[in-house]
Formats: C-alpha cells, structure tokens, sequence
C-alpha cells in the first residue's frame, strides 16, 4: 500500500465511524439545545439498541449472507425497529425521570441522567444474559458479543488496495438522507421553528402557544430514534458489542457535540466527523494506545482557542 | 357583568414563598384600554403571568369571556385568544423577523396568516425592512414592535401588554403607544402595564393603581390623571 493509499484508507474508516458518531452526537446536541441537560445515559440508550438488534437478529433467523451478497431485507427490519424502540426508551426517560425535574436545579437532572445510565448499563447486562443462540445462551453476560455479519466484507473495488466494502457504502446511505431529513424539518417545518423557538426563548415559545413539554418530548424521540439508527450500522459495521460500550461510544459522541458546539446541529455532525477522523489517523500514525490523549487534546485545544465550540453560537445577543 | 371579557377575581400568586399578587381584582370590558400602573414589584407583571397561564394561582379565579381559564395550560388561553407582549420582549434571537412573525401565529391553520402578516408590516413598516434579519440584531424599539407583531399574528381578542415603554427611546415610545391606538380603534381589547403612569393614562379608557399586590385606586382614566394620589407618586408631582 502506498502512503496515499493508506491515507484514503483511513479517511474512509475514519468518515464511516464518524457519521456513526454523528448521529449520537445529535441525540446529546438536541437535547441540550433545548432543555440544557447533558443527557448522560444517551451513549448507554446506543448500546441498548445494539442489543435489541441482536436480539432481533436472532429471532428472525437471519444469518450469514450468501455469496457475499448483502441481505437487505435483514437490515430492513433492524433498521425500522431498533430506531423506535431507542425514540420510545428515551421519551419515556424523559417523562418519568426528566420531566418532574424541569425547573428543579440543574444538577437534579444531570445525576438523574446518570443514574438512568447506569438502568441502562444494568439492563444490558441482563440482556446479555438471556438464553438466546445470538448471546451464546446467556452463559458469559459481560462478554462481547458477535454481532452477525448481515453485511458482506466483500471488496467492491476489486483488486484495489483500497477496500470500500457494503458497509461503509451502508453507513453513508443511511446516515446521508437522515441528515438531511433532520436539516429539512429543523429548518422549515412548524414543528422545527417550534423547537428552535423552545431552546431560544422558553417563555416566549408557551406565550405563542407552544405546547413546551410536547416540543420537548419530540426532541428525545428524534434524538432516540438517531441513536437507534446508529445502533444498527454501529453494530453492522463494527460487528462487536457489550453492555459497557455505551460510556466509550457516547464519550466520543459527547465529546463531538462540545466540540462542534453543543447545541448547534451542523456542529454535531462536524464534531463528529472530526472526532472520527482523527480516531482513524491516530490509530494509523501514531499509535491505538494515546489515541484518547489526542482525541481530548485536540478538543482541550479547540475550546481553548472558541469555547463555545467550531460552530457554537459566540455572537452576543441584545436581551 | 355585561359586557366583562376578562374578569380577574381576588387573584393570590407568586413565585417561592412570596406572594407578589395579594387578592387582586380587575375586569376589562370588551373593546376598552384599561391600564395597570404601579411602581417596580408592585405586581403587575405577575398578574399578567397569572393571566397568561405562566404563573398558576394560589387562591382566587380569572375568567376569559365566562369561561373559567386559570386551570389551563398557557398554550390552551393563547387558543382562547389572550396574547401577551411580555416584559423585555422576550424575541426569538436567532430566528429570523419574518419566522418570529410567523410564530405568532403557530396555532392558526386558516389561509389568512399571510394577510395579516401585510398587515403588520404596514403597521411597522420597519419590520418589513428587517424580514431577514435575525431577532436578536434589531435595536430595542424594533424589537418591541417585532414582539407587538408577533402577538397579534395569533388574532387575539384581548392583548396583554407588560410595559411596553420600558427601555425605549421616548420618541419610539411614542410611536408604539400610536400603534396602540389604532390598534385599540380597531376594536381590540388591551390590558396594558405600565410604569410610566403618564403615557398609559392618557391612551387607556379606565386604570388601576397596584401597589405591593392589590388595587389600591380605580376609576376612569381621566379621574385617575386628576387625583392627587396618583400626580404625587407616579406622575412625579409635589
């Protein structure tokens, strides 16, 4: 391999796990946008929609592909139900645990959101319990899981030293249009301005008639569900998981939405992509082990230079 | 009461142990300017509150056109048809004049939205100018008329206004208190607050004076501007 093939190489991994990233990254972003919550147990609601789609998995029977030909109609139903179970999870969290704390003080919430991670954590660790085939019949909860390749490893540029297989070409088909669904209804859509009028200007939006908790509830169903749909590429393209994984991924995921500028859409989807790509250079050229040092020495370096992250709001406003 | 479109009966609320309403009382009748007047803290911006469904009632009972209305939630009175200009303006700061606009009229689904947006760009012809600017980048008075706008875009039938002078250039005060008028010409029914007793009296039909939580003073505007009470303490009179 050439230097700049690996280089591409590792730009493709690095964009694949950052769109991955992304979309976890808006799920905190969203939340904090409008209610001011870092929603902690956000990265573990991730790891409990692996499960599910393991879960899933094994109950329909799906298998290895064929003649490295990608089963989509495995991916089909993973990727409608995995997504609602994490919007529902997370609404429901809100309701029960966030909701009654709404104008309690602001670490109320916050230690609430880390205890129901730990709900979270707990749960999978139960899951992976269960005597299916997928979690080798329960015997060794803890320890990772297979995750079955629905998605074939097949080179689709032939003899390239470059691979680009259906999994990356999976991560950006899905990952792509939700972007771009999230950009549509947040910009111009009733219930978008509706949500951007809440994290603006709370007490203006109920004068309006904003129905508040509603817009709030909204954004934890739409949060869950790009969580859920990370879930399943996560777990497609990684093909591991266990009940921990939620506090690593949804660091990485935490640590993109700061660094593009919490509360801004846009920057969660660059801090993200960033956040992937260095991850991927790191582990090429430096070395796996201090790839967390560079990845939170970059992020110490950008909120030195914009604290309020690339792309957060830094503009004084006139009250 | 004949004629009684808001009837705000011996009302108590405030935030934390403190009660900042006391067993105030008010009515507006339909079609009329009746202002609140009374110094900072006095209260009135809680009653507006209470009215508006922000600040629930500890005791007592507001009434929006016979219709019980301190049991509602905020968004359920705007659907009724109370608005409010709240104190400071309170403008969407990164949404642009046109969606702040537009966002008063969030819970219509008529066709005539769009006309009353003409409308309300002919009544601030400078908004029309700023469509595509952002809230928070227009000056105090602008923003004062944005929120103006944007509270009638809902089509209320009784507008709450909290101090709508407050930190304003005198001569944009004057501008907006024309806006009043012709609003008030119009037909629509305005409670408004104010601490600059002055400019308040001489638009509004009837006043009340509000001191720590409860009316103090009532009658027609006219009388009020008279009294000695009020020319002493809020007209800054010997």
């Amino acid at each position: 391999m050439t230097n700049s093939e690996v280089l591409v190489q590792q730009l493709i991994i690095g964009l694949s796990n950052g769109m991955i990233i992304a979309l976890i990254a808006l799920g905190y972003t969203m939340v904090y946008g409008i209610v001011e919550l870092i929603n902690f147990s956000h990265g573990d609601l991730f790891m409990l929609g692996t499960f599910l789609a393991l879960t899933v998995v094994g109950a329909l029977g799906l298998g290895e592909p064929l003649d490295g030909q990608v089963i989509t109609w495995g991916v089909i139903p993973l990727l409608i139900i995995v997504p609602v179970f994490c919007a529902a999870v997370n609404w429901t969290a809100d309701r029960l645990a966030y909701r009654p704390l709404r104008n309690a003080p602001r670490l109320a919430p916050l230690v609430s959101a880390i205890g129901v991670s730990f709900v979270y954590m707990n749960i999978g660790l139960f899951w992976g319990g269960l005597p299916m085939e997928v979690f080798n019949m329960g015997t060794a909860p803890a320890a990772p899981k297979d995750f079955t390749a629905l998605v074939s490893y097949d080179n689709l540029l032939g003899d390239s030293n470059i691979t680009l297989t259906a999994k990356e070409v999976l991560v950006f088909a899905v990952t792509t249009p939700l972007l771009m669904a999230l950009t549509v209804m947040v910009k111009y859509t009733r219930l978008g301005r509706a949500m951007r009028a809440v994290a603006q200007e709370p007490t203006a939006a109920r004068l309006v008639g904003i129905h508040v908790d509603s817009v709030i509830g909204v954004a934890f169903i739409l949060g869950g569900a790009l969580a859920g749909f990370a879930s399943v590429i996560y777990a497609l393209y990684n093909n591991t998981i266990y009940f921990q994984m939620g506090f690593r991924v949804g660091m990485d995921a935490f640590t993109a939405a700061v660094l593009g500028g919490i509360g801004s859409l846009p920057g969660a989807v660059l801090g993200g992509i960033l956040i992937g790509v260095i991850r991927a250079f790191s582990d090429q050229y430096i070395a796996t082990e201090w790839t967390n040092v560079v990845v939170f020495a970059v992020l110490i370096l950008a909120l030195f230079f914009r604290p309020s992250g690339l792309l957060g709001s830094t503009a004084a406003e006139k009250v | 009461m004949a004629g009684a479109l808001l009837e705000v009966d011996t009302i108590v609320a405030g935030y934390g142990p403190v009660d900042a309403v006391r067993g105030l009382s008010l009515t507006v009748n339909e079609g009329e300017v009746v202002t609140l007047i009374g110094a900072n803290g006095a209260g009135k911006t809680s009653t507006v509150n209470a009215i508006s469904g922000v600040l629930r009632l500890r005791s007592g009972a507001i009434r929006f056109a016979g219709e019980r209305i301190d049991t509602l939630q905020a968004h359920a009175i705007v659907e009724r048809g109370v608005a409010q200009v709240p104190e400071g303006r309170r403008i969407f700061p990164r949404l642009s004049v046109l969606e702040n606009l537009q966002l008063g009229a969030y819970l219509r689904k008529d066709r005539e939205i769009q006309k009353d947006l003409d409308w309300i760009m002919e009544l601030f012809p400078i908004l029309r100018e700023r469509r595509p600017q952002l809230g928070g980048t227009l000056s105090g008075g602008e923003q004062q008329m944005l929120a103006i706008g944007r509270a009638l875009m809902c089509r209320p039938k009784l507008l709450l206004m909290d101090e709508p002078s407050m930190g304003i250039a005198p001569l944009l005060a004057a501008k907006i208190y024309e806006s009043i008028r012709q609003l008030s010409e119009r037909g629509l029914t305005v409670l408004l607050i104010e601490q600059n007793a002055h400019l308040a009296l001489r638009l509004a039909n009837r006043g009340y004076v509000v001191e720590t939580g409860s009316v103090v003073l009532e009658g027609p505007a006219a009388t009020l501007l008279g009294d000695p009470r009020v020319r002493k303490a809020y007209l800054g009179e010997d």
